[in-house]
């Protein structure tokens, strides 16, 4: 243990190697956790979690859920159950006795719930008698000054408070104002208790077994969509972090097999002196497990700190894509450092195994001399993962079996560059000119680089291929959602009014309302708009393939068109009837006419003729505005002003404009993710090149003996490095492609449910390429302007 | 002709010059052998001479070339174009294979013929060799295909630093007798620094260093 102490003194690199890297994975994983962790708490965007909780206390039918039942579980220490009454009734305005279509109403005891940010509504605190009601703006411009009464005819209190953060549908109030002297408990029980806050296992088991047999605790199917694309968060989070554990792995390995390779002379000598191998490598192998406990505690602080820095830009994307809020948990340290600790001692003592092993060959006399069947083994490897990787791609049908034909194809891909690199480089080095020996000495021992750096390689490799398979998919995306854009935003204007417009325009503008429904499929959400008979709107409709819907049997209600989430979540193609319950309980099965593609929308929805969901339709009122001769667009501002007031005009540029930015920074975090484990290759490369460099610095003392610049020596070596770089980022290529295709085709088919067309463009993964490989050099500048320039005759002697 | 005169070397920390004011002279084509017990100064004699370093004090002088003045560029572009060299350990190129390794110099230089290449593989008993890797020769073999690069490119001068100190003495014979004979062919000087008082034998002249002067045998 001494000497290991004192080899650590004098190669300091190889253990701050070791050390970085395993700081670096334990601080991925401890990000990837909380993130996830936070992820599965996420909340719907509207501050107001409780409106759909994750988790609900809720009669089982036998009895009704009470409020003794209540106040037991609260007592029992459940603060975090709020009760609610989801009263789905008809409400009539109290003067016209009409009905406002797709409202409902619910109370909640407003006490009981834990925050409320600055946006939230504030409740009426009890000891302010004064009744209110809530709404969304739209929704309070439509009730206006008018008294709402429930089917037993008795009045709500009158809206006083807006809040934007409500769902549009939904009025909200305080379940105290909601029970009257006609209201009764009896007559509208209690609908459920909404848990306000995340409810750990641990606390989910304590609930259950508290609950009196008449209730159950039931995962609300409310938030379905929501807590599907929080799974699919998780998976593409996942699926970063098993990249950057996959690299890191890679680095680990690498670094202990430098930091042997060191040690090797040393622990040679030792053996001549009578220490037994075992003794040796259990040396080294706590040793390894002492820096891997110390590493890993420092990656966990430090991947809190960067799950707290990243924690903005996570609640961006959620608030951008999911249309929730990230939550970050309290962290619980000592559970933390259990699973960090756990996992960094499995993998170090999994991962040291073969470095071990090969130490212990070499102390053993058995290691060196004998050719060792490496190329046979590679051989065989690869073409094992290459199956499995076809294998798992044919079969893949569900997002985890596409993560893991994912893994497999960048494990085959390190597994045939490996193979073929060598092939590559010779084949280089063929055709470099007889007067160049500098650079054919570049290529040759650049061959020998790659083998002494092999596994630092392949990290870059995989770092490389996952950047070009994310650079191309998000592009790809970004080209796909562009030209949806482009076709679905048609009009040049559109407007989003808070009442109907009903006042007919003036001659030369033209107005189309796009109604918006909801309805029930099979148990599942579905988003259902209006699409005006009108070719402008049918043409703009991406169907794929093209053709296949009959326009006129559409507009007469017949047909209907689904977008790719809601054909591909319920294999669902063109001829099959599509039965749906809409809010107002009635029943339409129109026939699918068509797919269309509907980038960035997690929702199943239907575009259909507007008079199939009239009844049914949200108080929510959009139109798409065409104006010309003899209508000026002062004109149409004018009228817009007096028959849609408080109405907000977007222009269609606008428009595209702020959906690209929102696009944009939906792969904010992604892109940053993916720089940090390029550069965290790119670290390891340095590192492993600069050890190596010790190793090499005779080889290179005798170019200098020979003539050689220490200039040119540098640009030689920069040039070895460049082509490792370049070669590895050539067979890259073909990879990160296969893997978009499978990010697309496969995870993003299974996760997202929609895939669109692969789009390379050769400019940009040219520099995705360069880029990577320019990062890879500017690090590898460094050991390579270190080179010594100094001649020693004695140092040619170590060769 | 390569001339010293008045060298002296030392180095920080020691008390006395490792070459003190040392002379030596050796005309072109002439071989010359410098013996000395370790620390003598032998290797720091050739450092000096190959352009590696720098002396304190004195010239180096080959024909009409000052070493002991050249800045760093002129050093690299003098050992490229009038410098052979021959290692204890062979310092081959071990990316390279024979033939890759012989040429190198020459391509280096810009002279490269093959068929003067070739001529020095069959003169060395390598010619059956020349496309094998480096790491796959016995010593004696690499030993000769040090000697082939060392005089590829038609140096004035080869500089040899214990070069048998690794083969036992039949190949050390046979390694000695091919360096000599062909610098001798070629019309090469050498100076070789050894221990073996049978390789020292086969130069012109054979030297003594002790105490950082040269004394003649």
């Amino acid at each position: 243990m001494l000497t290991c102490v004192a080899l650590n003194r004098k190669h300091p690199w190889t253990s701050i190697l070791v050390f970085v890297a395993i700081v670096i994975a334990s601080s991925g994983l401890v990000m990837v956790h909380l993130i996830n962790q936070g992820a599965s708490e996420q909340w719907p965007d509207n501050n107001a979690a409780w409106i759909a909780p994750k988790w609900t206390v809720e009669s089982s039918g036998k009895l009704p859920l009470t409020r003794e039942d209540y106040a037991h579980l609260r007592r029992a220490g459940f603060h975090e159950l709020a009760a609610f009454v989801h009263y789905t009734g008809p409400l009539y305005f109290e003067h016209t006795g009409s009905t406002p279509s797709g409202l409902s109403l619910l109370a909640v005891d407003t006490a009981a719930l834990p925050w409320k940010p600055a946006s939230f509504p504030v409740f009426s605190p009890l000891s302010e008698k004064s009744a209110r009601i809530w709404a969304h703006p739209q929704t309070a411009r439509l009730i206006e000054e008018q008294s709402l009464l429930t089917d037993d005819a008795a009045p709500l209190p009158v809206l006083e408070v807006s809040a934007a953060s409500l769902p549009k549908h939904m009025l909200v109030m305080d379940i105290a104002d909601f029970f009257t002297a006609s209201r009764t408990t009896e007559k509208y029980p209690l609908t459920g208790l909404a848990v306000t806050s995340s409810l750990p296992e641990s606390r989910q088991r304590a609930l259950r077994n508290l609950l009196p047999t008449h209730l159950q605790l039931k995962r609300s199917s409310t938030i379905e969509s929501g807590g599907t694309l929080g799974d699919s968060f998780k998976l593409s989070l996942w699926a970063l972090g098993v990249l950057m554990m996959v690299v890191c792995m890679f680095i680990v390995v690498n670094a202990l097999h430098l930091m042997l390779r060191f040690r090797l002379y040393t622990l040679l000598k030792l053996r001549q002196l009578g220490i037994g191998v075992t003794t040796l490598s259990t040396s080294v192998t706590l040793e390894m497990l002492f820096l891997g406990l110390t590493a890993s505690s420092v990656g966990m602080v430090l991947g809190i700190l960067l799950t707290q820095q990243l924690a903005p830009g996570i609640n961006q994307t959620f608030t951008n894509v999911l249309e929730t809020k990230f939550i970050l948990l309290p962290i619980n340290p000592w559970q933390l450092m259990s699973i960090t600790w756990a996992a960094t001692a499995l993998v170090i003592t999994a991962i040291t195994y073969v470095p071990i092993r090969q130490l212990q060959r070499n102390l053993t006399g058995r290691g060196p001399g004998r050719q060792r069947p490496a190329d046979r083994w590679l051989k065989g490897a690869t073409v094992l993962l290459c199956s499995s990787a076809l294998l798992t791609t044919i079969l893949a049908k569900s997002p985890a079996w596409a993560l893991i034909s994912i893994a497999l194809t960048l494990l085959a891909g390190t597994g045939v560059m490996l193979l073929f690199m060598p092939h590559l480089l010779k084949l280089c080095a063929q055709f470099i000119p007889a007067g160049w020996p500098l650079a054919h000495w570049s290529i040759a021992s650049t061959l020998q680089l790659s083998k002494q750096t092999r596994l630092a390689v392949c990290a870059f490799f995989i770092a490389l291929t996952a950047n070009i398979g994310m650079t191309v998919m998000v592009d790809s995306f970004r080209q796909a959602t562009d030209s949806w854009l482009q076709a679905r935003i048609i009009a040049p204007f559109y407007l989003a009014a808070p009442l109907p417009v009903t006042e007919p325009p003036p001659a030369g503008i033209s107005l189309f309302e796009r109604l918006q429904a909801s309805a029930i499929h099979r148990g599942h959400s579905v988003e259902l708009r209006s699409l005006p008979a009108d070719s402008r709107f049918q043409s703009s409709v991406q169907i794929e393939p093209d053709g296949g819907v009959d326009w006129p049997r559409f507009d007469t209600g017949e047909q209907a068109v689904i977008n790719q989430q809601l054909a591909f979540r319920f294999h669902l193609s063109a001829g099959d009837s599509l039965p749906m319950q809409l809010n107002d309980g009635t029943h339409i099965s129109p026939v699918i006419g068509g797919i269309y593609v509907d980038y960035g929308n997690p929702n199943s929805q239907v575009l259909l003729n507007a008079r199939l969901i009239e009844s049914s339709r949200d108080p929510v009122y959009r139109y798409a505005i065409w104006y010309g001769t003899p209508a000026t667009l002062n004109d149409l501002t004018e009228w817009l002003n007096h028959a849609a007031p408080g109405g907000e005009l977007f222009d269609s540029e606008a428009l595209r404009k702020l959906s690209m930015e929102e696009f944009e920074r939906t792969f904010v975090v992604t892109n940053h993710l993916n720089i940090i484990t390029l550069a965290v290759a790119g670290l390891s490369f340095m590192i492993s090149v600069a050890l190596l460099g010790q190793q090499t610095s005779a080889q290179l003392s005798l170019l200098r003996s020979l003539g050689v610049s220490t200039l040119k020596l540098r640009l030689s070596v920069l040039i070895q490095y460049g082509t490792l770089c370049l070669f590895a980022a050539l067979m890259a290529m073909p990879f990160g492609l296969l893997l978009c295709w499978l990010l697309i085709n496969k995870v993003n088919r299974y996760a997202f449910h929609w895939i669109y067309p692969v789009s390379v463009d050769s400019a940009l993964l040219m520099q995705a390429i360069l880029t990577s490989i320019g990062i890879m050099l500017m690090v590898l500048c460094i050991p390579a302007a270190r080179l010594n320039g100094r001649l020693d005759l004695r140092n040619t002697r170590v060769l | 002709m390569l001339t010293l005169h008045s060298v002296t070397k030392q180095f920080p920390h020691q008390p006395h010059p490792i070459l003190n004011r040392l002379d030596f002279s050796l005309p072109q084509g002439h071989s010359a052998s410098i013996q000395g017990p370790s620390g003598s100064g032998k290797s720091t004699l050739l450092t000096l001479i190959a352009g590696f370093d720098k002396p304190d004090s004195g010239v180096i002088r080959l024909n009409e070339l000052m070493l002991s003045d050249m800045d760093e560029h002129a050093a690299d572009k003098f050992r490229r174009q009038h410098l052979g060299m021959v290692f204890q350990a062979y310092n081959l190129l071990d990316c390279f294979n024979v033939w890759d390794n012989v040429t190198f110099t020459a391509r280096l230089k810009g002279n490269f013929t093959p068929n003067y290449a070739t001529e020095l593989l069959g003169k060395l008993g390598l010619s059956d060799l020349r496309l094998r890797p480096v790491a796959e020769l016995s010593g004696g073999e690499q030993q000769r295909v040090a000697i082939a690069r060392a005089l590829c490119h038609k140096p004035t001068l080869v500089l040899a630093d214990e070069p048998t100190g690794n083969l036992d003495e039949e190949t050390a014979a046979q390694v000695s007798r091919h360096l000599f004979t062909l610098c001798n062919q070629t019309h090469t000087s050498l100076v070789v620094v050894t221990h073996n008082q049978s390789v020292a034998q086969l130069a012109t002249k054979q030297w003594q260093l002790l105490h950082g002067q040269l004394v003649a045998k």
